[in-house]
């Protein structure tokens, strides 16, 4: 079967999918937001989590990366705890994993509506200085699609999609 | 009796969302981290409901579904698919296995627990009052 959009725009896809899972994860408003400035000293390194894509038409991964501070405040939420308390690296990693779980599998689905079903990998966590560019380790997930950054009440939380069509 | 309601979920987070979200009901709640701890768990005690990761490390969901149907004490136990992908493929495998329902992630608390009542009953703990959601600080 032929797909109905040869190349679908990633960054339109982007733009609808963190948005909309915050807002039904956490009931919080996220808007589009200017690149981070590198701080000079960053004693906490915000958390990445990649999540890979792979399907018969294209291959790919999305990685977001946000602060503890984020973490912190969603977890409280989602567990009904407050004040927040300080969450552990495990904790925040976890948190990371499955935020970015369900990005990239609002993500999947948009490309299967588009006619590009995928499937999606297991997290990869990693802890970089600043908000780090690039695909993150792992197999070649194809060229940089999209890069944004997001405010999400005092947060920055910032979204890459890399990834390749190809012929089925 | 109250009903025995076990998340399998490799997802920390997921897992403690799920456990406040049964507080306030007459449920134990019990969890595991992948399938093959999952699967261990319910033949130990057969759960009323299975809430059921894709996804996991060790053992996926769909293997560990398989595997339930093959076990005639958990052959017909309910199980609810909770995970963060919706592709056809998943949704039709998952059918064949006999699923009830596949709820994608982030989920609406409320529809879940509608969902979760057609299933099994949930019976509010005559001590505790549900709690609203946290706001988000």
């Amino acid at each position: 079967m032929k797909p109905a959009d040869p190349q679908p725009g990633f960054p339109p896809i982007a733009h609808l999918a963190l948005p909309a899972v915050l807002d039904s994860l956490l009931g919080v408003t996220t808007t589009a937001a200017s690149p981070p400035t590198d701080p000079l000293v960053d004693p906490d390194p915000p958390f990445a989590g990649a999540i890979s894509l792979t399907g018969p038409s294209l291959e790919g991964r999305v990685r977001l990366t946000l602060d503890r501070a984020f973490a912190e405040a969603a977890l409280a939420r989602l567990t009904g705890t407050l004040p927040p308390p300080r969450a552990d690296d495990p904790e925040v990693a976890d948190f990371v994993g499955e935020l970015g779980n369900m990005v990239a599998g609002r993500i999947a689905s948009l490309l299967g509506s588009r006619g590009h079903p995928c499937s999606l990998g297991t997290p990869q966590i990693s802890r970089l200085p600043g908000h780090p560019t690039g695909p993150g380790p792992g197999p070649d997930p194809g060229p940089l699609q999209s890069r944004t950054h997001w405010a999400c009440d005092g947060h920055l939380l910032t979204m890459e999609i890399h990834g390749r069509f190809h012929t089925p | 009796m109250i009903p025995t309601i076990l998340s399998v979920d490799d997802s920390q987070t997921i897992r403690k969302v799920l456990a406040r979200l049964f507080r306030p009901f007459a449920c134990e709640f019990r969890e595991a981290a992948n399938g093959e701890q999952g699967l261990a768990l319910a033949l130990e005690r057969p759960p009323d409901l299975i809430l059921l990761d894709t996804n996991m490390p060790v053992m996926d969901g769909i293997t560990m579904l398989r595997r339930l149907r093959e076990e005639p004490r958990l052959r017909r136990t309910p199980v609810l698919m909770l995970t963060a992908e919706s592709g056809c493929d998943n949704l039709a495998t998952v059918a064949r296995l006999g699923v009830r329902d596949y709820v994608t992630k982030p989920f609406h608390e409320e529809r879940l627990l509608a969902k979760i009542g057609r299933i099994i009953p949930l019976v509010p703990r005559p001590d505790e009052p549900t709690p609203p959601p946290a706001p988000f600080p």
